[in-house]
């Protein structure tokens, strides 16, 4: 995971210091988002946008604005299944993967590989990201 | 993620009346909200719950918008699945040129009359099948929005019955046009409504902690 966000940090996106960046950067949230919960089991909300900021070393930043619209839609398309459990004083609706959602990751990812590649194919023909 | 503080009962008695005052969602909407607002106010908060959530009102607005959005758009796009895949799957494809056969057959054989209160009854049965027998509790609506959206795709057969009711005989003299016209009222119907089953079971699978 970490190594996916940083070839998409470092050849592509810093959205907090470029807004025109950040059209690139949520292209790749639902990947990211599925990436994360793929090697985590099950995750909130709160905790995705934390840890995308501590892999990045808070070079990236998922704004709720835009995770939780994304994690609807990955729910409601039948990727994420939800799970509520009692944390402290309040509920916590935790996320995690179907099978669905399991297939479709790998899927995106290698997708994304594959653009990755071809975009560093592009601007830097010179280096490759293997 | 360090806490800078923990939030107080007293701050969480005023969240809940916040977030019930201002009508924002439904009961699963408020559980993930309340959980983002207190996780985030508990790290980046100054300790002014007031404060914060006047600073925050926009997002919460937006929450809610934009969670509809994608339940609504992942409905439509289910449905419009579901109805494409009357002419691609093989298992289907018979029953879908059977229904087109019957509908090209009773509008080339039945006379004006007849053949408008048939296409009425005929579209109108699924839709009053999809709001009433469908249906789900009210009170149930009111803890998950999404169910709200269930039925919604019912739309359109609704407007097919609903818009052309002014000239309706000027539409009924085109056979051919009233035949694809009916037989898509039909489909999409049948796809909405297999769509509606089919979400009503998950939805209540998924969300039974919330749900009578």
């Amino acid at each position: 995971m970490t190594a996916v966000i940083a070839r998409i940090n470092k050849y592509t996106i810093k959205p907090q210091k470029n807004m025109g960046n950040q059209k690139l950067f949520k292209g790749s949230l639902q990947t990211i988002i599925l990436k994360l919960l793929a090697q985590n089991d099950k995750m909130y909300g709160y905790e995705i946008t934390q840890k995308v900021k501590e892999l990045t070393k808070g070079e990236l930043k998922i704004t709720e604005g835009a995770l939780y619209p994304a994690l609807h839609k990955l729910e409601a398309d039948g990727l994420l299944d939800v799970e509520v459990a009692k944390v402290g004083n309040r509920l916590r609706k935790y996320y995690k993967l179907t099978e669905h959602g399991t297939k479709e990751t790998a899927n995106k990812l290698a997708e994304m590989q594959e653009f990755l590649k071809t975009m560093q194919h592009l601007v830097n023909p010179k280096f490759s990201l293997e | 993620m360090e806490k800078k503080h923990e939030i107080t009962a007293k701050q969480l008695a005023f969240l809940d009346r916040f977030l019930k005052n201002h009508n924002f969602g439904s009961e699963d909407d408020k559980i993930e909200l309340k959980d983002h607002i207190i996780s985030d106010f508990e790290i980046n908060g100054n300790g002014n719950l007031s404060q914060y959530l006047s600073e925050e009102l926009s997002f919460i607005k937006k929450f809610i918008g934009n969670k509809l959005r994608a339940i609504h758009k992942s409905y439509r796009r289910k449905t419009i699945d579901e109805a494409l895949s009357f002419f691609t799957s093989i298992k289907k494809l018979p029953i879908t040129v059977a229904v087109f056969l019957i509908i090209y057959f009773l509008t080339m054989n039945l006379n004006g009359t007849i053949l408008i209160v048939s296409f009425f009854i005929s579209v109108l049965s699924f839709f009053i099948y999809s709001q009433f027998f469908l249906n789900i509790k009210k009170k149930d609506r009111k803890k998950l929005d999404r169910i709200e959206y269930l039925g919604q795709e019912m739309w359109l057969p609704y407007l097919m019955i609903m818009f052309p009711l002014g000239f309706l005989e000027d539409i009924v003299i085109n056979k051919y046009f009233f035949t694809v016209y009916w037989f898509v009222a039909i489909a999409y119907s049948v796809a909405a409504i297999i769509v509606m089953k089919k979400e009503k079971a998950i939805i209540y699978e998924k969300y039974k902690h919330l749900l009578s």
